[in-house]
């Protein structure tokens, strides 16, 4: 009775701990993702000059 | 009855703890992968798009995006300003008003990036006309379509796309891109990582802004 009581407090055990490690886990991912859209997030002003690039090069030609 | 020894209880708690505190977390490839391919959908003015899609531009537009349940970040980028929108509500609006003389002339994509509730991120890609005049046809990623002015092109980095036009242009990039093969009035493009600009003219002057996404990494989630 007491072995099987003891097993049944380590399942429980070994749930919080997952769920908690699973928790830290989507922190750690959304925190990344975040990060990196500091990044990303300049993409679109980059493209525009990489645009504004290609637009001289095509006047240079045309004259 | 035969009590239980102490130090086998102990063993029986800490054994499993140890087990689990010394799991290596599983990391999704995608969050650290360059270009992975943009899958959110949005409803612009009534019309749903999936991924990508070029937007005649107007002076105010309401933009929709349905995010699951749980979503943690919502967020928002174009060559002017960055929006972001914590724990964000299923079917969020935001009327957007592009600011004249900057977001809405030339290229002016808007980034959209979500971060779900498992931390993975999903992506989503809006290009807006910009008064450019020039038809094209295009083929991207085995769909053919007819656009006016301007495109945008999503596929995996390293395949081969198509753009034709119906007169003679004159074909530029960037030297960061692939340069242009021409085959009579088509030309095809290999596409890069990430993005790259692509700009046609014809000899009255007309342009074509095409813009092209490669991604490395499928979104399966």
């Amino acid at each position: 009775m007491i072995e099987l009581a003891g097993k049944l407090a380590l399942i429980v055990v070994d749930l919080f701990v997952k769920n908690a490690q699973e928790k830290e886990e989507i922190a750690r991912k959304v925190m990344a993702g975040l990060a990196k859209w500091d990044r990303e997030a300049i993409q679109s002003a980059e493209l525009r000059d990489m645009f504004q690039r290609i637009e001289q090069k095509a006047k240079a030609d045309r004259k | 009855m035969r009590l239980p020894n102490i130090n086998n209880m102990v063993l029986w708690v800490l054994f499993p703890l140890m087990l689990t505190s010394c799991e290596t977390p599983s990391v999704n490839p995608a969050v650290n992968t360059k270009g992975l391919e943009a899958t959110v959908s949005f409803l612009v003015d009534g019309h749903s798009y999936n991924g990508t899609a070029t937007i005649e531009r107007k002076s105010n537009q309401k933009i929709q995006v349905s995010y699951p349940e749980g979503t943690k970040w919502g967020l928002f980028a174009t060559c002017h300003r960055v929006v972001k929108y914590k724990n964000p509500s299923s079917n969020s609006s935001w009327y957007y008003v592009p600011e004249m003389w900057l977001e809405n002339v030339d290229s002016c994509i808007m980034l959209h990036k979500q971060i779900d509730k498992n931390g993975n991120p999903h992506y989503g890609i809006l290009d807006f006309t910009a008064g450019e005049k020039l038809p094209a046809d295009l083929a991207c990623n085995g769909v053919r379509s007819t656009k006016v002015g301007a495109s945008i092109c999503q596929a995996m980095a390293g395949t081969y796309q198509k753009i034709s036009f119906k007169v003679p242009v004159k074909a530029y990039t960037d030297e960061k891109c692939e340069p242009p093969v021409k085959d009579s009035f088509f030309y095809t493009f290999k596409m890069t990582v990430g993005f790259c600009g692509y700009l046609f003219i014809d000899s009255q002057g007309e342009k074509h802004r095409l813009t092209t996404y490669g991604y490395e990494t499928l979104d399966l989630e």
